[in-house]
């Protein structure tokens, strides 16, 4: 046997077949099953588009009754509401926009008319909600690219809420 | 080596595969779960020896998969789908090496962990020197050793996966063989 033909047939003999550490089967099932892609976006996108509505009816009360929908004075301008933009999570910047609307639109919240508030605040909730169970879904599919986009939606939408009311209360705010 | 190395079970695992594929093209999970128990060892094999990472590797194999299921309706039977399964793959590979190739990461490749111990002990080397060996092959000689050495695709088929001529695919053949051989201290 020359060299070249040992090499050939060790070569050959060599396994073609190396399986996997682990069974990689239950993750491509996942991946590819179509009522799942659908069931978690169509389940949670319906609980968005509720929570979208509602937060733009509530927007929508605010804005045109202003003089009912408010009582008390305002504080102080904080500054960063009409900066805001829109970052991942993780981002610092971020974090620090996302806290000072959160704490502005806390302040504001509590000068609004108890109806209006209970309605913004359930939005809210709905919204979170919507996120929670978005992130439980991301557990058992943490590669679905719907998943996540429905995740960062719901950030946006807590963010525009807080706008919102930040905004609503804008013009009573510079009249004070 | 001038030709593909032939395998002697490969008509009749295509055979076997034809009525399953079938079933699977047409949307049966069940039948597409048969495929990935049939062929996933394989698959991993090549993403392993094509990549060199083992992390690497059961990710281009689960992705090639997911592509095969979404690509099934289309295969029309012209190849094995052995082979069709393997062009997915290495197309999975170059892909991601692509995107990955910023990532200068280099991780142990652990084919120790995988492979079978030598059973030979008159061979000139053991499977763990020859993979080795392979391991450090340039990586286009290596791709193409891999794939007609030890998966046992023709030249043609080779080129078509690569992207390269058929000659370029002998060329790159005997380039690796060359080097093996005088890694392993083969050469007279």
């Amino acid at each position: 046997m020359t060299p070249q033909e040992l090499l050939d047939a060790q070569l050959a003999r060599l396994p073609r077949a190396l399986p996997p550490a682990h069974d990689l089967w239950p993750a491509i099932e996942a991946a590819t099953r179509p009522h799942r892609l659908w069931q978690w976006p169509t389940r949670l996108a319906a609980g968005l588009l509720v929570a979208a509505i509602s937060a733009a009816l509530t927007w929508s009360m605010v804005r045109q009754q202003p003089g009912t929908g408010l009582v008390g004075s305002l504080p102080a301008e904080r500054g960063a509401l009409t900066a805001a933009s829109f970052e991942p999570p993780q981002d610092r910047a971020y974090r620090a926009t996302r806290a000072a609307l959160e704490e502005t639109f806390r302040d504001r919240l509590s000068l609004l008319a108890p109806k209006t508030r209970a309605r913004i605040e359930a939005d809210l909730e709905t919204i979170r909600k919507a996120n929670a169970d978005i992130r439980a879904a991301l557990q058992q599919d943490p590669a679905s690219p719907v998943l996540q986009r429905l995740l960062e939606s719901t950030w946006q939408q807590e963010i525009d809420l807080y706008r919102s009311v930040a905004r609503a209360t804008e013009p009573i705010s510079r009249r004070t | 080596m001038a030709q593909a190395l032939q395998f002697p079970d490969e008509a009749e695992r295509s055979a076997q595969d034809a009525d399953v594929v079938v079933a699977a093209a047409r949307g049966d999970r069940r039948a597409f779960e048969r495929l990935y128990r049939r062929h996933a060892a394989e698959v991993h094999g090549l993403c392993l020896r094509l990549t060199g990472r083992r992390d690497v590797a059961e990710d281009c194999t689960q992705e090639a998969f997911i592509a095969a299921w979404r690509a099934l309706p289309r295969f029309e039977n012209r190849s094995r789908f052995s082979t069709w399964l393997h062009r997915i793959a290495v197309n999975t590979v170059l892909a991601r090496r692509r995107g990955l190739a910023a990532a200068q990461e280099s991780v142990a490749l652990s084919l120790d962990e995988v492979l079978p111990s030598a059973t030979d002990a008159d061979e000139a080397a053991g499977p763990l020197d020859l993979e080795r060996a392979i391991e450090r092959l340039p990586e286009g000689a290596r791709h193409v050793l891999v794939l007609v050495g030890i998966y046992g695709h023709s030249h043609d088929e080779v080129g078509e996966m690569l992207g390269i001529a058929a000659g370029t695919c002998k060329a790159q053949l005997h380039r690796a063989r060359q080097l093996l051989s005088r890694h392993l201290g083969l050469e007279t």
